[in-house]
């Protein structure tokens, strides 16, 4: 089926526009007008245009010149077909040297002209295939590196718990059985009791930290697999609150959230997902401090999901916004965050083929923006089908059937 | 990728061929020409020559025949001839001239053979409405062409006509067809060249040695091309497939056409074989082109590949070595955050040993049971601080987060006694260790010496178990060689043919905490803190590997 | 009321820390025995009583998950509880479904050790009551048909 062409006529002489763009509509094409350089650019910021014919001779602004300012801001997304009287035939080579499609002596004949608008029209569909190419590749290219980098992560986060954990496990134990020894009836009455307790207390606090950083770590690295499942997204989010319910509670903090019906299922590893709004939504609720609103929303975007996590806190200084998904960065005071939260959830983002975005205002609040895709296989299969297999593309199928079939 | 080379491949294999084999075609082409019309020239001359010669030869033969006529009736007079006795004395001359002479005979005007000499019963008979009597009534001299006459024998006849008086006398001979026959097709060349006469209707008038008697018609003859005069020559396809190089001339002396024809084949023969020269050079040469082209191809193509995977084994090392210095960070970040509490533990820990003494030195001792559970426990607590800071101190030195102090190691005395360490180790498991040193120059590194230590010693311990572990452990040999790339670099390599390393495994051999000892010996920290050491000298570490043939590491140090 | 000693047997093959979980649960006053690794495990179920088993995950040999299924096959009333230093949750919940009472993170809280040491023999309580129950019903029907 053939999408019908949008057609900009760009002419000084109104009789001419008229005329033509008659004759245009009739072929099918769908015509609009503009009278000189700066309508047409204008016309273009709020119009899908896919061919423009412009005139060379124009008062004000010539067409060569509108020529070079709409491929300076649109380089790839429109074709120009310039129309040059006979004796100005030059205008159009320079058109052509500029970046124009083609050009046309007048008087045009409609035939000759109806066929290269078509061909221009299918020369912008051709650049914006691979312009879709390149960025999906770039996207998977992307994916894989997250998820290799999840998979060392969790290689060295499964080494330093099993280095560390069994040391701190023995120290806890340790200063455990000192305690009871403390409690024993004949130690009750021993001198600076209360300094023996408090150092107790200590250790037994720095190794549930240091427990704390090594498990959270492991929780979210898992190795790098992923089960790829039907996850109806409300209902995830909705588990993820109530994870944090009693926390949330006692602090009186509100919770909204809105859900776009058209965007109830995707297909995603819901365990990673789960962490992702977990750590998300701990981040909010230690934002916005009592009496604060969290608001929680879902869009759709085609093939794409956008979940927005909304708090009211006090925002996240300008100079902190580029380092909050760095390792080990935390405002939090210490013994409170691990650093690692915002940079293992992006790590999984990155991992399910999404992306996550940051706005913040001081005093006002921050929105944290994760846009998922609802299937990525499914897109990975309707590219592949829609361009012929590279390997490359086959490649990395064959490597998410592997993990499919591996875990 | 594969696709690409395949690509390549055939772009310069058709243009290596290409190039020279055009060339070698049209000069062979023009050569060929230029040598088959010389032949085609010079064969045709021949056989011009050959029908001009023949020509010339029959052309004489009817004149003489002619003049012997002339002379015998001017020497007699036709009357004379009239007497038997006469005539067969005139017939004897005349055969003495010629055996080519049938008969002679005398004619009146009215066409009436008055009298003959020959071996036929020829004597009153009335030639009146002959058609060779009013050809020579109307000319004087007349050859006829081959006719049956009335002795019904296919002849032909020469007659001239002598006046007396107011009467007019015809003299006439017979030519003996089967010696002019003879006289014509003497022509012989090669194996299928003949010659033959044809009159103007394409009758035959000497039989043709292929098949073509008296009096018939060539079927041929129609596609002959005409020409009053001079010679010509065509190739004639005719009906039994065979072709022929026709030479054809009319003679002088009557309107008949001497053939001259030869199989084509025959003819052309040396061009034939002209042409298979041709057709061999052509192959071999060909053959020839081909198989240097495609030795050169593979040449090429191999030196192509070759660069390409030396690129892209750079374009990995790059990668991995930016993989290794991102995870080394955060392993860095890592056993920092760990370190904390841990020395939030040491410090509690010492402080309550500190405060036991104190109780004890006291008045209100702990009893000994409960002390010695107390210091036990406290000691406990201090081996685990100690066991969990080796990990994070290795983590870290793999994250490079310690500055090294840096002075001039002499490898000619420092590496023999990192070997002498392993000497016990490697001779119980019958492993020789080799050194190999550049000849005239003392390589001098800039490095911590303590942790260069640690680094080769480390990779001979790996070297070691790599040779253990492999099934057959004798004859294991670790060699350590010290090369000078540059000036500016010294690189020692430490290689084993032990086990060596899988190559699923390879990429991921300095990453923290990746092992393949089972599990409980080893941490898997060894080789990453290797990588950390040498990196933070400054240097470079690689390694690479052959499953079953062993291993080599290579570090590269910044020379003093 | 007086406490009746839990029986319980810690493996793991970190001797340190089985050494420190002994003293400590005897502090308590719980009856405990250890090994360092499965194969000693089993035997010690074998001779003696045991109601609890507090198992390590990841040990050289014969690890955890493998200790688990051999301890459940043989022993089905002894309890165990997993522990876990390094490993994910997933493999713990794989131990659950294996038949494991419940799990435990390594460096772990001791209050909580405690409770689900007697949720374990609780449990095991339960089940050998019901199966001296049944036997008694069983008994009791056999009787009732002579």
């Amino acid at each position: 089926m053939m999408t019908e062409i949008t057609i900009l006529l760009v002419d000084d002489e109104a009789a001419f526009r008229q005329a033509l763009s008659r004759r245009l509509n009739k072929r099918g094409f769908n015509v609009l007008q503009a009278d000189s350089g700066s309508q047409c650019l204008s016309m273009l910021n709020n119009h899908s245009v896919s061919v423009i014919i412009m005139d060379v001779k124009m008062p004000e602004m010539s067409g060569i010149e509108t020529l070079r300012q709409i491929k300076k801001k649109y380089p790839d997304k429109v074709e120009v077909i310039l129309l040059t009287g006979q004796v100005s035939a030059q205008d159009g080579v320079t058109g052509i040297k500029i970046g124009a499609f083609d050009y046309l002596t007048k008087p045009v004949e409609i035939d000759h002209l109806a066929e290269k608008i078509k061909q221009a029209n299918e020369s912008i569909i051709r650049k914006e295939e691979r312009i879709a190419e390149n960025a999906f590749r770039e996207k998977v290219a992307h994916q894989m590196a997250a998820a290799e980098r999840l998979a060392s992560l969790g290689t060295l986060a499964t080494g330093i718990a099993h280095e560390i954990n069994n040391p701190l496990a023995i120290i806890n134990e340790s200063a455990g059985f000192l305690s009871q020894i403390l409690a024993r009836q004949k130690m009750l009455q021993i001198p600076c009791r209360k300094e023996f307790e408090l150092s107790i207390d200590k250790i037994i606090t720095a190794v549930e930290r240091a427990g704390k950083i090594t498990h959270q770590l492991l929780g979210f690295a898992r190795n790098g697999h992923s089960d790829y499942t039907r996850v109806d997204l409300p209902e995830l989010i909705a588990e993820s609150i109530d994870l944090l319910t009693h926390e949330m509670s006692n602090r009186n903090i509100d919770i909204t959230t809105s859900f776009d019906p058209l965007s109830k299922e995707i297909m995603t590893d819901p365990f990673q997902l789960r962490q992702v709004f977990i750590n998300l939504l701990s981040n909010a609720n230690y934002a916005v401090g009592e009496n604060g609103r969290i608001s929680i929303s879902t869009a759709n975007h085609g093939q794409e999901v956008a979940i927005s996590i909304q708090d009211t806190g006090p925002g996240i200084p300008a100079n902190h916004i580029e380092k909050i998904f760095e390792p080990f960065f935390t405002t939090k005071p210490p013994n409170k965050g691990t650093g690692l939260g915002l940079f293992v959830t992006r790590n999984i983002i990155d991992k399910l083929g999404g992306s996550i975005r940051v706005d913040s205002k001081l005093n006002v609040g921050t929105t944290f923006r994760v846009v998922l895709p609802k299937c990525l296989e499914m897109q990975i299969k309707a590219f592949e089908t829609e361009n012929s297999a590279t390997d490359w593309i086959s490649h990395i199928k064959g490597e998410s059937y592997h993990d499919k079939n591996s875990d | 990728m594969l696709k690409t080379y395949s690509k390549i491949k055939k772009y310069i294999l058709a243009s290596m061929i290409l190039a020279p084999f055009l060339p070698f075609i049209i000069v062979l082409g023009i050569g060929f020409y230029y040598f088959t019309s010389s032949i085609e020239n010079s064969t045709l001359a021949g056989l011009k020559q050959t029908v001009s010669d023949h020509r010339q030869m029959i052309d004489t033969f009817l004149q003489e025949r002619k003049s012997d006529l002339i002379f015998i009736s001017k020497a007699y007079g036709p009357e004379t001839l009239l007497k038997q006795a006469s005539i067969q004395k005139a017939y004897n001359d005349l055969n003495s001239k010629s055996r080519a002479f049938v008969d002679l005979g005398v004619f009146d005007e009215n066409g009436i053979h008055r009298s003959y000499s020959g071996p036929y019963q020829l004597t009153l008979k009335n030639y009146e409405n002959e058609f060779w009597f009013k050809q020579v009534m109307k000319k004087g001299t007349y050859i006829s062409d081959i006719f049956l006459g009335y002795r019904q024998v296919p002849h032909f006849v020469i007659a001239v006509t002598s006046r007396v008086n107011s009467h007019v006398w015809i003299i006439r001979a017979t030519i003996d067809t089967k010696q002019f026959s003879d006289l014509v097709e003497k022509v012989q060349f090669g194996r299928t060249g003949e010659a033959y006469i044809l009159n103007t209707s394409g009758i035959f008038q000497t039989t043709r040695r292929s098949g073509g008697n008296l009096m018939e018609t060539d079927s041929e003859f129609t596609q002959f091309p005409y020409s009053d005069n001079g010679i010509m020559h065509f190739i004639e396809n005719i009906k039994t497939g065979k072709k022929f190089l026709y030479t054809s001339t009319f003679l002088t002396e009557k309107d008949w056409l001497l053939v001259v024809r030869q199989e084509t084949a025959e003819v052309f023969r040396q061009l034939h074989t002209a042409s298979y020269l041709i057709i061999l050079i052509s192959l071999s040469g060909g053959a020839v082109i081909f198989s240097i082209a495609i030795v050169l191809t593979n040449r090429i193509i191999n030196r192509i590949r070759q660069i390409d995977n030396k690129n892209e084994l750079i374009t990995q090392q790059l990668i991995h070595a930016t993989r290794l210095s991102e995870l080394g960070e955060m392993a860095a970040g890592f056993a920092h955050e760990i370190n904390n509490p841990l020395q939030i533990i040491k410090n509690e820990q010492s402080l309550l040993l500190l405060m036991i003494e104190e109780i004890n030195k006291s008045s209100s001792a702990i009893q000994p049971q409960t002390n010695k559970e107390i210091n036990d426990s406290l000691e406990q607590i201090a081996i685990q601080i100690s066991r969990a800071a080796k990990i994070t101190q290795a983590i870290l030195k793999f994250g490079r987060k310690e500055k090294p102090s840096m002075s001039q190691i002499e490898l000619q005395s420092f590496i023999p006694e990192i070997i002498n360490m392993v000497k016990g180790k490697a001779t119980v498991n019958d492993i020789s260790i080799l050194k190999y040193f550049p000849e005239n120059a003392a390589p001098i590194v800039c490095g911590d010496p303590s942790q260069l230590q640690q680094v080769l010693l480390n990779l001979l311990n790996n070297a070691i178990d790599a040779i253990c572990e492999a099934n057959d452990s004798t004859g294991g040999v670790i060699k350590i060689e010290i090369a000078l790339p540059d000036t500016s670099t010294v690189e020692i390599s430490v290689s084993d043919n032990g086990i060596g390393i899988n190559p699923d495994n390879i990429e991921k051999i300095f990453a923290p905490f990746f092992t393949t000892k089972p599990m409980g010996q080893g941490t898997g920290l060894g080789l990453s803190v290797c990588y950390g050491i040498i990196k933070n000298m400054g240097g470079e570490m690689t390694v690479s590997s052959n499953k079953n043939d062993g291993t080599e590491f290579k570090i590269q140090l910044p020379a003093a | 009321m007086i406490k009746i000693p839990i029986k319980v047997l810690v493996v793991d093959d970190e001797k340190d820390f089985v050494e420190m979980l002994c003293l400590r649960l005897k502090e308590t006053g719980e009856q405990t025995s250890f090994a360092y690794d499965g194969e000693t495990c089993l035997d010690i179920l074998a001779k003696s009583d045991i109601d609890v088993v507090i198992l390590d995950i990841r040990m050289p040999g014969m690890d955890g998950i493998e200790t688990l299924q051999k301890i459940k096959h043989d022993f089905p009333l002894v309890e165990v509880i997993m522990l876990t230093g390094h490993g994910t949750t997933e493999t713990a919940v794989e131990g659950m479904k294996l038949g494991a009472y419940d799990y435990l993170l390594k460096p772990a809280n001791f209050s909580e050790l405690q409770i689900k040491l007697n949720g374990a023999r609780n449990r095991k309580d339960e089940q050998e009551e019901r199966i001296r129950r049944a036997r008694t019903k069983l008994l009791l029907r056999k009787s009732g048909d002579i």
